[in-house]
């Protein structure tokens, strides 16, 4: 069997731009963010293309490139935004009943409805789709970046307290109301939208 | 039983099973750090049992582990109808790239 070899670089962003800029963009959620690490892989890789080893395909390869790219974006990120959490006022609390003899259960307008997602069902998923995108890109930004090194990038999570510079007790705060807020924004947006049909 | 005494003893019994199992509201962050790390056992078994009784907050980690495997599939496969570099941006890297090659 034949090592896989690099092509030519002069044909490398017509065969690989648009992966790469898919890829990039369903981690960073900003174009000019997203061409940017797409441009730095290239030019990281034609710098390292004599070290290319011919262990994995050429796109697998310039993948890697990318995907330290984006790790280094979130690291930058990461240090522009503060991740305290204030734990006392009870933020994101609100979805349960404060007291009484009901206390700590679901407050009766919050609690999660059926979503009956119908995994055949192409057209709905295309919907859930657009429907989470959305969601994810209204949500704090501290929160998102969070959210997409754990849901996206699988990290686990002392990598990202690693990675952004954030304490596990407050990544843990971040995680549960990303989620929270994420799970809500669908059910009042995607769930709403689809009743009213 | 009359009918405030009947409240009172469901109250009660409420309370007794929100000792053994928590409430919706541990069992909410019980669920979310479950998706991250390994729980102590204990919590693992309240989390459980509180889940086993309660449909609304295992719908709340159905749906929150229905999110992640939305997204993580997702972000697996390149699907055509995403948008790819703009016409603009293409050329900007190519030239650049091809600046650098020279």
């Amino acid at each position: 069997m034949t090592r896989p070899e690099l092509s030519d670089p002069g044909g490398w962003v017509a065969r690989h731009g648009d992966y790469l800029f898919r890829f990039a963009m369903k981690r960073v959620r900003d174009e000019a963010v997203a061409e940017d690490v797409v441009q730095e892989t290239f030019l990281a890789a034609l710098k390292a293309r004599d070290r290319f080893a011919g262990q994995s395909t050429e796109r697998t390869w310039l993948t890697g490139i990318l995907k330290n790219k984006i790790i280094d974006h979130f690291r930058r990120s990461g240090r522009e935004v503060s991740f305290e959490v204030d734990d006392r006022t009870g933020a994101g609390e609100d979805n349960y009943v404060p007291s009484g003899p009901e206390s700590g259960n679901w407050a009766p307008d919050k609690r999660p409805a059926d979503w009956q997602l119908n995994p055949g069902d192409r057209a709905e998923q295309q919907e859930f789709w657009e429907y989470l995108n959305r969601c994810l890109d209204s949500l704090d930004h501290k929160y998102s970046l969070v959210f997409v090194l754990r849901e996206i990038e699988e990290m686990v999570t002392e990598e990202i307290c690693n990675v952004l510079d954030v304490t596990s007790t407050n990544l843990r705060v971040i995680l549960y109301r990303a989620r929270k807020q994420l799970r809500a924004c669908l059910e009042s947006h995607w769930l709403e939208k689809r009743k009213g049909r | 039983m009359s009918s405030q005494g009947q409240s009172k003893a469901m109250a009660r019994l409420a309370h007794a099973i929100h000792k053994i199992v928590g409430s919706c509201r541990e069992t909410g962050h019980l669920s979310s750090r479950a998706m991250d790390e390994k729980l102590p056992i204990g919590q693992r078994l309240r989390l459980r049992m509180h889940l086993a009784m309660c449909a609304f907050c295992r719908r709340n980690a159905r749906q929150l582990e229905l999110i992640r495997q939305f997204l993580r599939h997702q972000a697996a496969v390149d699907e055509q109808p995403e948008p790819g570099l703009s016409d603009q941006a293409r050329q900007r890297i190519q030239s650049r790239l091809s600046g650098d090659m020279s």
